[in-house]
C-alpha cells in the first residue's frame, strides 16, 4: 500500500513511524516543517528556556524518523486529484496514493480586526514562531533590559506564554475578550485563583477588550486567540468541511480513500486538539489502516491541565469541568 | 546518586526522579527503574518505553 500523510505534527508522524513498522508499505510525509518532529504545546513554555534548552524543543530530527518514512521536508501540499488518487505538490511534484492522510492541524486564528495589521503581532503556532519570537525577545532585551509585552487572549496558550515569559523576567499584560481567564475550561472560582495567580507576580490582566485593536505602546504583542483548523486542501477538493474536516467514527471523509486525524479532524461534530486523544487517534488509525482496529475510534478519558508555572489548579467544584491545554 | 531526567519522545514531558509523579503515585526520589511500565507519560499517555534519558 502506498501512503500519504500531509503534515509532521504530533498526527501525521504517529500515524507514519507506526505504518513504516514491519516495511510492508510506502510510507510518505509531506511537511511544510524543515527541521524536525516537535510537540506544539511545548511552544508555549519555550521563551524562559536557554538557547540550548530551547534546541532540544525539537525531539526527532526527520532524519531520526523510521528509515520506511520517505519525509518530504519543506514541501506544501497544493491540491488533492481524487480521481487520480495524487497529491499535488507547490513545486510541480505529485505523490499517487492509495490511503491519503491529511493531518495538516491548525494555524492560528487572528481576531477580524488584526488582520490587516498582521506585520505588528505574533503567534507562537510553530516553532518557526517560536525562534522569531526568541530572537525578537533578546533583541529588545538587549537594548531595555526588561521586555514588555501585550498577550491578546487569555485562554490556554495566552494564559501559558503570559507566564512563561513572566517566568523570564519580562513584563506581561493580558488582553482578554471575557471577564474572566479561561472562562471555557476553568469554573469561576478557578478563574478567579489564577487571576490572583497573575495579579501576585504583577502580571495585570485587562478583561472585556476588544480584540480586534492592536495594544499598543508593547516591545511585542502576542496574538492567543484560538486555532484554527487547516481545511484549505480538503474543501479545494471538494470533501465536506465545517469548523475542521468532517470525518466519520472512522477518521475517513467522504472519499474512501482519504482520511483526517488530528487537530483538523473534525470527529462527530467535536475537535480533539489535546494531545492524548490525538496520539490515540493516531495509533488507532495506523491500527485501522492495517485492517486490524476494526471498532470505530473512540476518544480516551483524559484530563490535561493548564501549564502555569508554580500555579496549582484548586480542586473542581462544578459537575463536568475540566482543564485543558493545547 | 543525582537524580536524573527522562523526556518524553512523543510530547516533550520530563519526568524527573526527584519529583517523581505524585498523580500516578510516584512518590519523588522513585528511580526511573522502579518506575512500573504500565505508567504512562501523564501528558500525553505515552508508554515508558518511549522516554529517554535527558542529557545533563
Amino acid at each position: 500500500m502506498k501512503f500519504v500523510i500531509v503534515g509532521s505534527g504530533l498526527a501525521g508522524v504517529t500515524v507514519a513511524e507506526a505504518l513504516a513498522k514491519g516495511a510492508r508499505h510506502e510510507v510518505a510525509l509531506v511537511t511544510a516543517e524543515t527541521l524536525g518532529y516537535y510537540s506544539r504545546p511545548r511552544l508555549s513554555h519555550g521563551l524562559a528556556l536557554s538557547d540550548e534548552a530551547a534546541a532540544k524543543i525539537v525531539l526527532k530530527r526527520f532524519d531520526a524518523l523510521p528509515a520506511g518514512v520517505r519525509v518530504l521536508a519543506g514541501a506544501e501540499a497544493w491540491f488533492i486529484d481524487r480521481e487520480r488518487r495524487r497529491l499535488g505538490l507547490k513545486d510541480g511534484d505529485a505523490l499517487d496514493y492509495d490511503v491519503l492522510v491529511l493531518a495538516t492541524g491548525s494555524a492560528a486564528r487572528i481576531p477580524g480586526g488584526l488582520v490587516a495589521s498582521r506585520p505588528n503581532f505574533m503567534t507562537l503556532n510553530s516553532l518557526d514562531d517560536l525562534l522569531t519570537l526568541r530572537r525578537r525577545r533578546a533583541k529588545v532585551r538587549g537594548r531595555t533590559g526588561k521586555p514588555r509585552w501585550a498577550v491578546v487572549g487569555g485562554g490556554l496558550i495566552g494564559c501559558e506564554v503570559a507566564s512563561d515569559l513572566h517566568k523570564a523576567g519580562d513584563s506581561v499584560t493580558i488582553f482578554h475578550r471575557e471577564a474572566r481567564l479561561l472562562e471555557l475550561q476553568l469554573t469561576e472560582s478557578q478563574s478567579q485563583a489564577l487571576h490572583e495567580h497573575f495579579a501576585a507576580r504583577g502580571v495585570e490582566v485587562r478583561y472585556s477588550q476588544d480584540l480586534n485593536e492592536l495594544p499598543r505602546p508593547y516591545d511585542g504583542v502576542i496574538v492567543a486567540t484560538g486555532f484554527a483548523p487547516r481545511v484549505e486542501l480538503a474543501k479545494e477538493a471538494g470533501l465536506a468541511t465545517a469548523r475542521g474536516i468532517v470525518v466519520n467514527e472512522f477518521l475517513r471523509t467522504a472519499d474512501p480513500c482519504v482520511y483526517a486525524v488530528g487537530d483538523v479532524a473534525e470527529v462527530g461534530s467535536r475537535l480533539y486538539p489535546f494531545v492524548s486523544p490525538i496520539r490515540s487517534q493516531a495509533l488507532w488509525l495506523a491500527e485501522h489502516l492495517e485492517g486490524r482496529a476494526r471498532e470505530a475510534w473512540a476518544p480516551p478519558p483524559f484530563t490535561p491541565v493548564i501549564k502555569v508555572h508554580d500555579f496549582k489548579l484548586p480542586a473542581v467544584t462544578a459537575a463536568g469541568s475540566v482543564s485543558g491545554r493545547r | 546518586m543525582p537524580s536524573r531526567r527522562f523526556t518524553c519522545r512523543v510530547c516533550g514531558h520530563t519526568f524527573d526522579e526527584a519529583e517523581g509523579d505524585a498523580a500516578a503515585g510516584i512518590a519523588p526520589g522513585t528511580r526511573w527503574e522502579d518506575v512500573p511500565d504500565s505508567w504512562s507519560c501523564p501528558d500525553c499517555g505515552a508508554t515508558k518505553a518511549d522516554f529517554a534519558l535527558t542529557a545533563a
